[in-house]
């Protein structure tokens, strides 16, 4: 009980002791905030895009084979059909239209995809098309759309519908349109697709089905859906591209803080423990106390820190990250993340943040602490 | 009670609150929003959908699972990098390592 008291009345001097100093302990709050805010934003949107590519991408097809001519993609031959079909453990093989399409009025590229008709949402003469065209594209008068084929001549759809709104991270640029009028819209004869997508029911013989497929076609790049996966992996992972840069500015803005707290001890707070220690407080009630003070700063910082986090993230769609991911693209999907952390990230946030800010406060106190109260209590302003 | 012992209470209060408030809101959003993401697994089977669209200025953005290392500079004879972007989309492990298919010998 004694020591309860003991250290509530610390927690206590110590608060007065902040508040004493009420503009700077603020705006050290505020930054200590703001960084955690940074921090954790980077940390709960990449576990969110990582868990939800590696979710909705699990309807990928199982193997892509694409056709590879002088190191570069080319247009598949059909043909290469019935080979693929014809091995154990090919369930279904299909060949896929598709391409890229480039509005010069609105300088976007979308993605037109073919698909069988008659299919229940299409027919012939007609698309369906995602949201972000439907914002971007300038070629879209009186429920039509129009675009210029590869020889010149301008081709009117009908826009039939649109995907859900929901569906804009994989639908935002999309354009689904019957087989043969892309065919005719990019002049693609019947004997060739973009590639040809095969479903093997058993996930163990991707691997040997593929192996199968470059030996019977050596010309060709099969594309297993492990393979697709793993990019995703690799985009989202903290020691890829920009997020290694983004986590390790922030980390060194942390250190840089920390490192302050830990060399600069004002004259007004060494005078304040050398008459602390002339009343005959003790080292470690000192330290203590100090330690309370800057426990108070980061923790407050840390809490208001995650929940600003989360709102960004979660609630307003990580907006500060959209130009990172936009860069030059017209169309960007708006897609609300789902949240994939936990309390262990939580807990690794705290420590990484809290921790070192806190510890550092430690060191120039305990310094100050263990010289004499009248020389401390002389330190010039 | 003092008011500082009070406002250390309420201080106390205030970060458990913002920090359950956080794992509580998420774990509703999630069960909110799982819903669509097996309607949007289907939408990628039936379509044969290999890629987010996450960004949409080059092909080797645009699909990176399916690209290769020429995607880069089909866009631009030196390949100028489509930065930001190209810089989070990262060359497909499959091209940087080892081909996992022996090739027959």
């Amino acid at each position: 009980m004694r020591w309860i008291r003991v250290q509530l009345a610390l927690l206590d001097f110590a608060l007065s002791s902040l508040v004493r100093r009420k503009g700077r302990n603020l705006s050290l709050a505020a930054v200590f905030c703001l960084l955690v805010m940074c921090f954790a934003s980077v940390v709960f949107a990449v576990k969110s895009l990582q868990r939800e590519a590696a979710s909705l991408l699990e309807g990928a097809p199982d193997i892509v084979v694409q056709r590879v001519v002088g190191g570069r993609h080319d247009l598949i031959p059909v043909q290469y059909l019935g080979l693929i079909k014809s091995l154990k453990g090919v369930q279904e093989s299909t060949p896929r239209v598709w391409g890229y399409y480039y509005d010069p009025g609105s300088g976007a590229n979308y993605t037109l995809m073919g698909t069988r008709c008659p299919d229940p949402s299409l027919e012939e003469g007609s698309v369906l098309v995602g949201s972000g065209v439907l914002r971007t594209f300038s070629g879209l008068e009186h429920g039509r759309i129009i675009l210029r084929s590869a020889k010149g001549s301008f081709v009117s759809l009908k826009l039939k519908g649109t995907f859900p709104s929901d569906s804009e991270l994989l639908s935002s640029d999309l354009v689904l349109i019957c087989e043969k009028d892309l065919r005719e819209l990019f002049d693609i004869p019947d004997h060739l697709a973009t590639d040809i997508i095969a479903r093997v029911a058993n996930p163990a013989e991707r691997r040997k089905v593929a192996e199968k497929i470059y030996e019977a076609l050596p010309d060709t790049r099969p594309i297993q859906k492990e393979e697709i996966l793993r990019t995703y992996e690799a985009i989202f992972e903290w020691r890829g591209g920009l997020t290694i840069v983004v986590l390790s500015a922030l980390i060194l803005s942390f250190l840089i803080l920390a490192w302050d707290k830990a060399v600069s001890l004002g004259p007004e707070e060494t005078q304040e423990i050398g008459v602390l220690k002339a009343l005959g407080w003790d080292t470690s009630e000192v330290v203590r106390m100090k330690l309370m003070e800057g426990l108070l700063i980061s923790i407050t910082g840390f809490a208001v820190g995650i929940f600003l986090a989360y709102l960004h993230v979660f609630l307003l769609s990580a907006f500060l990250f959209e130009p990172l991911l936009k860069g030059w693209s017209v169309v960007y999907p708006r897609f609300p993340l789902i949240p994939a952390f936990g309390v262990h990230d939580l807990l690794v946030i705290f420590l990484l943040t809290v921790g070192p800010y806190s510890l550092a406060t430690i060191v120039p106190h305990w310094r100050t602490a263990t010289i004499e109260p009248q020389i401390a209590m002389r330190a010039q302003k | 009670m003092t008011n500082k012992t009070s406002f250390l209470i309420v201080w106390a209060g205030l970060c458990t609150f913002l920090l359950s408030s956080v794992l509580i809101h998420s774990s509703i959003l999630r069960k909110e929003r799982l819903i669509y993401v097996a309607e949007l697994a289907a939408m990628a089977r039936r379509y044969g959908l290999t890629d987010l669209c996450l960004t949409t200025e080059a092909s080797h953005t645009r699909n990176p699972a399916l690209s290769d290392l020429h995607s880069a500079f089909q866009t631009h004879p030196s390949a100028l990098e489509h930065f930001p972007s190209g810089s989070i989309i990262v060359v497909p492990p499959r091209i940087k390592e080892a081909p996992l298919l022996k090739k027959k010998d």
